[in-house]
């Protein structure tokens, strides 16, 4: 990390701390203000991200995806990006940010295990083909995330004890979040664009594979992960819509589903062996830090 | 007789239900996901060598071997696999037959104002004075294809949608069936081969395989001319290789990383590059007694910088740095390009460690009191082209298009109905949306909202919704 980026990266933890903090404090002491301020201040966090992006683009030269450190930093400002539009879509769905600061926080912490030295662009990702793929792995991921998301303001707003309220007696901002069967219409909404995107990244994976490995499908760690995890929302659609299930079970799965599928992007360098480590070609070359 | 089939006609359609239903198709979903879960986190034996595999199944003991007697180290293969997959063409085959007759009847717009059903949604606003052509105008500016009969109103839109989940299951079902026979038939021909810079043509000719597959005999062999291979350097590193060839056909071209080369059904690829010093053993009077070329990678892996130079006694330890610098007693390499070539080197001869320093090009090291000598006269550039058959891909990609498609219709515009009772001071509207049933209702509120708006009757403040 170069100097700039370093503040920005840590400002931009600290700031979604803050927010994160007054989301749930709001939450659990019926305090709307705060949670207005939480949104206030995840927005700046993300212009704040944004900065820490831009420094790193600026330093290297190219988009941030050349290393699993740029792609976590980028993909959790998209997952903060989603929530916030959400947001501002829907006035009644801040307290969605119980959900996406301490994801995003999570994240940029895996980011900062990885590694955040800087990488030149490998040759093999200096690609059309690997932007178009891109942008719907963000897109896929964004969306999968306020759907997680929603899942859990769900199984808040519909406890038990709730039932018979109306939401003026319920206490506190979960009261003002939308009705628990529009909760799950707008769950099934945001997993439905994800899955669109998912079939879209694994097409276009599958085009650039071709020109890069001569194959559009090689059974690699990665690909395979996020096969499983396309077959899993594919389930997870077909549970609502064949077996008509509906509320708390499906934001259950709609929360499981998302970690399989963080593991699916980022978890499989566990698993050894996968060309998605960007390696394969031995085309990096490591230039060394320049402070940190 | 009669009697006799109807309990097997009933028997049959209930089998038919059930082989096409969305249950069968959750289980296989599961089932798929479970079996692509186990193929990642059990050891594969299209992953590991037959050696390392059977230490695994050992080492795991009993469960090892029930996993292998399972066919879960080889689960891509196995029975399990399949079955799911031959359920799954049953189940979309079926399931898509049959809701042909419906998912076309749902595609038409219909002549006649539908009956309301059991779950669509009911408001009424209060308007003086509406006609149903004016309700009909303002549904069509909301994109609604509108008919007005009598004091009836009815409105459809998205009425493809329907055949959306239809087109997205054939794109499934055909890549399913495209894969699948891909999958079954003999592996297509594969190669690799290094090409070093300078290196003459017809590459290959020679029918090269890699080392797992079986040379095809009728393989036409791709006669093209490798003329030059390129390390692209620039200030921050290496980016990339390119191989100019000449194609069968006499043209020029430049395969690089991203950018294969393609001829008929065959497809070369750089897949890897770096450089390639050559070694030579010559003797007192210069003879060469041994030589040969290594390919070095550019960030040499370990066990990546040995070579041996005859037997297992006899072994060299090269370390590459194409831009030497020692800084603090460490070995770097500033840039990629051939500026400063050193090799760090341990030769060992005859099970004793005779030399360890840095050689340049054509330094020698004398093996034996001055008979026999080692060095590395010289330095080339290599790329690794891997040939490859291409075998449906294009199929592939219809499919993936189709299933794109398919997803496209059946959620960009979502199947909504509306039915409007003109009343002489109020609108009723029943309407049903597809999918997201609470999100219609909001809908359902704003346009009955809009509607009130429309022509306020005069004195009655606009009417609600
Ligand atoms: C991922 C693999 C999929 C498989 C194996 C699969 C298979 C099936 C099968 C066999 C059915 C039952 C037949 C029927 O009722 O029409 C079904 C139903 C359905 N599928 Fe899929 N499908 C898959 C993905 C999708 C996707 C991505 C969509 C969304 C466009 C979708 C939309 C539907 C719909 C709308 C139904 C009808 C459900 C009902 O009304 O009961 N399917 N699927």
């Amino acid at each position: 990390m170069n100097p700039v980026e370093y503040a920005t990266f840590w400002a931009t933890v600290f700031v979604y701390m803050a927010g994160g903090a007054l989301a749930v404090t709001g939450l659990v002491f019926h305090r709307e203000r705060f949670i207005d301020f939480a949104v206030a201040t995840c927005g700046v966090g993300l212009l704040i991200h944004l900065v820490a992006i831009g420094a790193r683009i600026a330093h290297t030269g190219h988009i941030p995806v050349a290393s699993r450190y740029e792609n976590i930093l980028t993909g959790a400002a998209v997952v903060m990006l989603f929530n916030l539009l959400a947001i501002l879509a829907r006035r009644n769905l801040k307290p969605l940010l119980i959900f996406a600061a301490p994801f995003t926080l999570l994240m940029l912490g895996y980011a900062l295990l990885n590694q955040p030295r800087f990488t030149t662009m490998s040759p093999v990702l200096d690609n059309l083909w690997m932007f178009v793929h891109v942008f719907f792995a963000w897109l896929a991921y964004g969306s999968y995330s306020v759907a997680a998301a929603v899942g859990l303001l769900y199984l808040l707003r519909a406890r038990r004890r709730f039932e018979s309220m109306s939401p003026a007696e319920i206490p506190g901002v979960i009261g003002r979040v939308p009705a628990p069967p529009l909760l799950d219409d707008l769950m099934y909404r945001f997993v439905v664009f994800g899955f669109v995107a998912h079939v879209m990244m694994i097409s276009s994976g599958a085009i650039w594979a071709r020109d890069l490995w001569g194959n559009y499908w090689s059974w690699d760690p990665v690909e395979t992960w996020s096969l499983l995890s396309g077959l899993l929302y594919g389930l997870w659609i077909h549970l609502r819509l064949a077996l008509r299930w509906r509320g708390a079970r499906m934001a259950w799965l709609a929360i499981g589903t998302l970690v399989t599928v963080l593991f699916a992007f980022w978890g499989t360098s566990m698993l050894g062996g996968t060309s998605h480590s960007l390696d394969d070609l031995s085309l990096k070359t490591p230039v060394e830090e320049s402070g940190n | 007789m009669t009697r006799d089939k109807q309990p097997s006609r009933g028997r049959l359609r209930r089998l038919l239900d059930f082989l096409g239903s969305g249950r069968l198709a959750v289980m296989l979903l599961l089932a798929a996901s479970c079996i692509l879960y186990l193929y990642l986190v059990i050891p594969q034996a299209e992953r590991l060598a037959e050696r390392e595999l059977l230490g695994w199944v050992e080492r795991q003991g009993a469960a090892g071997r029930t996993f292998q007697a399972l066919g879960f180290t080889d689960v891509l293969h196995s029975w399990l696999f399949w079955g799911v997959y031959g359920l799954l063409l049953v189940n979309l085959s079926v399931c898509m037959t049959r809701r042909l007759a419906v998912v076309a009847r749902l595609c038409r717009f219909p002549e006649r104002p539908p009956d309301p059903g059991a779950n669509w949604i009911r408001r009424e606003v209060s308007v003086v004075g509406m006609t149903p052509d004016q309700v009909a105008r303002k549904l069509r500016s909301d994109g609604y294809r509108a008919l007005a009969a009598d004091r009836v109103v009815y409105a459809l839109r998205g009425r493809f949608a329907s055949i959306g989940h239809w087109v997205f299951h054939a794109g499934l079902l055909a890549i399913l069936i495209v894969a699948g026979s891909l999958a079954a038939a003999p592996p297509p021909f594969g190669g690799s081969v290094g090409v070093g810079e300078g290196e003459p043509f017809d590459l290959f000719t020679a029918r090269f395989v890699s080392s797992n597959q079986e040379v095809d005999p009728e393989f036409p062999p791709l006669r093209f001319r490798v003329d030059r291979v390129g390390i692209r350097v620039e200030p921050e590193g290496v980016k990339g290789s390119e191989v100019g060839v000449t194609s069968p056909e006499g043209d020029q071209a430049t395969i690089a990383v991203n950018q294969p080369y393609r001829s008929g059904l065959f497809q070369v690829l750089v897949h890897g590059f770096g450089f390639m010093p050559g070694w030579v053993v010559v003797n007192s009077r210069g003879h060469p007694l041994r030589s040969a070329w290594l390919k070095l990678l550019p960030y040499p892996l370990q066990g990546q910088d040995s070579f041996s130079l005859g037997s297992e006694d006899d072994t060299a330890f090269v370390r590459f740095y194409p831009d030497h610098q020692l800084e603090n007693g460490v070995d770097r390499t500033i840039s990629q390009e051939l500026r400063n070539p050193r090799f760090r080197t341990r030769v060992v001869w005859r099970g004793e460690e005779i030399y360890a320093g840095l050689l340049s090009p054509g330094e020698r090291v004398p093996l034996e009191a001055g008979k026999d000598f080692f060095f590395l006269p010289e330095v080339r550039k290599y790329a690794l082209l891997d040939i490859v058959e291409e075998r449906g891909q294009g199929p592939v990609f219809a499919c993936f298009g189709l299933m794109i498609a398919g997803l496209l219709l059946r959620y960009g515009r979502i199947r909504k109905e509306i039915l409007v009772r003109v009343g002489d001071d109020s609108l009723q509207l029943v309407g049903h949306g597809e999918i997201f049933e609470h999100l219609f209702a909001e809908d359902l509120d704003r346009l009955a909202g809009e509607l009130a708006e429309v022509s306020p009757a005069p004195g009655d403040g606009g009417g609600n919704a």
